[in-house]
């Protein structure tokens, strides 16, 4: 092989290896951002309030998007009309806040999750 | 005598590991308070129990989701803007700017509460209640007790809104007293 040979053999390799490097480097890069981006997904608490996964398709339908009230115009004059319209909308949404109690104990207690029963009554079942 | 010295270097090291160990192992089984019919049962009906917390996990993310609405709701398309009409208008909103401030405050509690309690809840659930019912019932009740801070976030929201409204209340009556 002369030298020439060589040095065209040489420059051909080394094309053919920063091709390998180039897509390498791409999966890499790729791989990296979707880390990061699941990182993000789980660590701000995007996840806990995502419905569209796997496990929540019997609740997905009853998100409740409807029935929501205008928003308060944030400028404008103030008189008696403005702040009876304002408690009328602002009635009626801590009303649906606090309506019900959301997330007491009870869901996980034992007698919930049947695990402090008498033991004949379970054989029994 | 290099021997030796070798020798008191494992002795102590195994004797360190060991105990280091079993004080692990006491701590394990002071932290549970699990009883031997519940440890059987939580064996028996493991499936079960995994089934309702399935359950109990979708119906909270439904919960979170359809509250943190409404809880959002409320700051931002009520309080937020009425506060900064008040502010436009140069009228007295301290109290009700400070209610407001506090309520964003717990909102941020709640849903940080709520993210730890759902993670514990997922974690608890992981766990093969068949093999290691007490390190599942462990886990149970750190999830109940995670909840139980998440109910006191919520009773704080709820008592923000009480208050919000009582601010408001005293502001529009002085508001109207001053323009009769």
């Amino acid at each position: 092989m002369t030298e020439e040979q060589h040095d065209e053999h040489r420059a051909y390799q080394l094309a053919k290896n920063r091709f390998v490097i180039l897509i390498a480097s791409s999966i890499a890069i790729a791989l990296l951002l979707v880390s990061v981006a699941l990182a993000l997904y789980a660590w701000s608490g995007a996840a806990q309030v995502d419905l569209s996964r796997p496990g929540y398709d019997n609740i997905r339908n009853q998100i409740s998007g409807a029935g929501e009230p205008t928003a308060f115009p944030s400028s404008g004059l103030i008189d008696k009309d403005v702040l009876d319209s304002f408690e009328k909308l602002y009635d009626t949404t801590a009303t649906q806040v606090t309506s019900v109690n959301a997330f007491e104990g009870g869901a996980l207690s034992d007698e919930a999750l049947r695990i402090n029963e008498d033991p004949a009554a379970t054989a029994n079942q | 005598m290099v021997n030796k010295k070798r020798f008191s270097i494992f002795l102590t090291t195994t004797l360190l590991i060991g105990a280091v160990f079993i004080s692990s192992t006491v701590l394990a089984e002071d932290s549970s308070t699990i009883t031997d019919l519940q440890l059987v049962q939580i064996r028996a009906r493991c499936s079960e129990v995994k089934s309702t917390l399935g359950r109990v996990h979708a119906n909270d993310a439904l919960l979170r989701v359809n509250r943190g609405q409404l809880y959002e709701r409320l700051s931002t398309k009520l309080a937020v803007p009425l506060n900064s009409r008040i502010a436009v208008n140069r009228l007295d909103g301290n109290s009700l700017l400070t209610v407001t401030s506090k309520y964003d405050q717990d909102l941020n509690d709640f849903r940080t509460h709520y993210q730890a309690y759902e993670e514990q809840l997922s974690s608890t659930m992981k766990i093969d209640c068949v093999n290691q019912p007490a390190k599942f019932y462990d886990n149970l009740q750190i999830a109940r007790e995670k909840r139980q801070v998440v109910y006191e976030s919520t009773q704080k929201l709820a008592a923000d809104i009480g208050e919000y409204k009582q601010a408001f209340t005293e502001f529009a009556r002085s508001y109207r007293e001053k323009k009769s």
